[in-house]
């Protein structure tokens, strides 16, 4: 819109704005002149034809003509020069004066091209353009306006605000401002007009008005002073802000927040009131299945035993899977950076599967290109790797399975691999691997007993450590996860 | 050595115990926060099991009691709790006031082990 008027205007002032034109040749003479140029001296266009431009040109402005004649002869540009002009009548006007040059085949100077605009048509047109402007931007601009006087009295106002009230102009015009304020706003409105009379100081405020047919809406409102040529305090212009969408976004999402509230306090409660009894129900089992601890059982007891054990321990790792997604998805997840070593972080790792990975007679084997120290969440790296190498245990064929632990600087990245030559995974499932409960296949029997969160955590905490997680794989191919963290944390 | 345990769930309590006995300790428990800060204060415990999440008088309350009586340094408090101490490194502090350690609930017994042991080594050096 604004972009549009903007283009008609200039079409209107190129309309009106007819320039003089007039060719000179290098003795000052005159060589050709358009008609406007003509009427505006008071000449006939044949007369004009062999006058000097000195003729053309107030005495005490010959000396500045001599100086511009010269500079247009060395070339140097004239451009829109305030300069007097003398009819035949003796009149003098000013004009905008321009100076093009026109060259022979050779490049030399033959004659000038001067354009000389009327400076009264161009102020005039100016100041026109610049009323019309601002009477459209107060009048139809999308913000409402309100004019008042020093009394508060409304003496003018614009669409928006029309439309927004629901009074009529007349209706608007000539009320006291307070009769478009809330209630709950007029003691406010009062007292900082009578502050804005005495000492004209404007401030914005937050207001809540009230339109024609009482609905109240919050506005904020920034006013400017008008003045009178004396420079005496005649009024404010207001400009009008609805706020009701910006109230209702605040609204909404204050009620986001405290659901949010809501759901983590539910979420630390419940999982506090799960781990609770799963205290005696771990501790118990496990003591019963401690050989010797609290006596011998006989097998099936034993068996029994272990199968409460390993549930409570699957039912304890949810209740933490949950606790973490929570705290990830909150961006609450507070990494322990510290300095570690490599090679026996993944010992620990390599340690914790050796059970399960020796059951089904898998061969680990380590190849690590970066060992030594590195700066980072050592337990929560660990975490990752150690999903990675059990889920590799899982989809590994058994006596021929063979997982490979890598790790590497990849730029200014730790970057960790873990290769099997299990089933592999078609290109489709491996985006939905790192969803939350997500499990590839059903089918294949999984011996600790996954969430589905395992993957979903391994990349939150990946990504909260600066770094990512991703596979390439495809069936019967095996699976390459890698995942990559940055030394000393995201914030480095 | 001496332990005391302090939980306001018995089966926790009757398990510590257990564990308690089996490694060959005297044991004894407090059902509450104010309970067990009374036991402490009167009685001379080798160490404590505190659960945090209590009624009426927390585990916190205790802490904070005996932060007051200047001895909290002189118990090897273990923080035995279900809740989490990540926000605001709630645990480093507690640690840094005077705590002993924390252990997550739930513990796998051998943690629990690890731990006794680890403080009777503490006393024993």
């Amino acid at each position: 819109m604004q972009r549009a008027d903007d283009d008609n205007d200039r079409v209107v002032v190129r309309k009106t704005l007819e320039p003089m034109l007039r060719s000179v040749d290098l003795e000052g003479r005159i060589i050709d002149c358009n008609d406007k140029y003509a009427r505006m001296l008071g000449y006939m266009r044949d007369e004009i034809v062999g006058m000097s431009i000195f003729e053309h040109t107030p005495k005490e402005s010959h000396n500045t003509l001599r100086t511009m004649f010269e500079q247009w002869k060395r070339h140097e540009s004239i451009n829109n020069h305030r300069f007097p002009l003398l009819t035949r009548h003796g009149k003098v006007f000013d004009v905008l004066i321009t100076v093009g040059d026109v060259t022979d085949s050779k490049g030399k100077l033959v004659r000038s091209r001067t354009i000389l605009l009327d400076y009264s048509e161009v102020s005039q047109m100016q100041e026109l353009v610049k009323v019309s402007k601002y009477e459209s931007l107060y009048e139809y601009s999308p913000e409402m306006y309100r004019t008042v006087n020093v009394g508060g009295v409304i003496i003018d106002s614009n669409t928006a605000y029309v439309e927004k009230m629901g009074y009529t102009k007349q209706e608007i015009i000539g009320r006291n401002l307070t009769a478009h304020t809330a209630d709950r706003s007029i003691s406010d409105v009062l007292i900082s007009m009578a502050k804005w009379r005495t000492n004209g100081l404007c401030r914005s405020s937050e207001v809540w008005l009230k339109t024609k047919s009482g609905e109240e809406f919050p506005a904020l409102i920034t006013p400017t002073n008008l003045y009178a040529d004396d420079g005496s305090l005649l009024g404010q212009n207001m400009v009008i802000q609805d706020l009701t969408k910006i109230e209702e976004t605040k609204h909404l999402l204050q009620e986001r927040q405290e659901i949010d509230k809501m759901k983590d306090e539910f979420l630390t409660g419940i999982t506090h009131e799960l781990k609770t009894p799963l205290t005696p129900i771990i501790g118990f089992s496990q003591a019963l299945a401690k050989p010797g601890m609290l006596g011998d059982l006989n097998k099936r007891q034993e068996s029994a035993v272990r199968t409460i054990m390993n549930n409570a321990i699957q039912l304890r790792q949810l209740v933490m899977d949950l606790l973490d997604i929570h705290k990830l998805e909150l961006g609450r997840m507070k990494f322990n950076m510290a300095e570690f070593d490599i090679e026996s972080m993944v010992d620990g790792v390599i340690s914790s599967v050796e059970y399960a990975a020796q059951e089904k007679k898998i061969k680990i084997i380590k190849a690590l290109d970066m060992t030594g120290p590195l700066i980072g969440d050592q337990f929560r790296v660990a975490e990752i790797l150690a999903n990675l190498v059990y889920n590799a245990v899982d989809f590994s064929p058994e006596n021929t399975g063979k997982i490979e632990i890598l790790s590497a600087l990849e730029g200014n990245m730790a970057r960790f691999t873990v290769r099997d030559n299990g089933v592999g995974i078609p290109l489709d499932k491996q985006q939905d691997l790192f969803k939350k409960f997500y499990q590839v296949s059903t089918t294949v029997v999984r011996r600790h007993g996954g969430t589905g969160l395992g993957l979903s955590i391994c990349r939150g905490l990946a990504e909260g450590m600066g770094g990512k997680i991703g596979v390439k794989s495809a069936p019967g191919k095996g699976s390459t996860f890698f995942f990559t963290i940055k030394p000393g944390g995201a914030q480095q | 050595m001496k332990i005391l345990a302090v939980d306001d769930n018995e089966d926790i309590i009757k398990f510590i115990e257990m564990t308690v006995s089996v490694l060959g300790h005297e044991f004894d428990s407090a059902g509450g926060g104010k309970a067990g800060l009374e036991k402490i204060r009167t009685e001379k415990f080798d160490m404590v099991f505190l659960d945090l999440s209590m009624p009426d008088f927390s585990g916190m309350d205790v802490v904070n009691a005996l932060d007051e009586d200047g001895c909290l340094t002189k118990q090897k408090i273990v923080l035995f709790t279900a809740s989490y101490l990540g926000v605001e490194d709630l645990e480093k502090k507690l640690v840094a006031r005077g705590v002993h350690s924390v252990l997550a609930k739930p513990a796998d017994i051998d943690q629990i082990i690890e731990k006794i042991e680890a403080v009777e080594s503490e006393i024993n050096s």
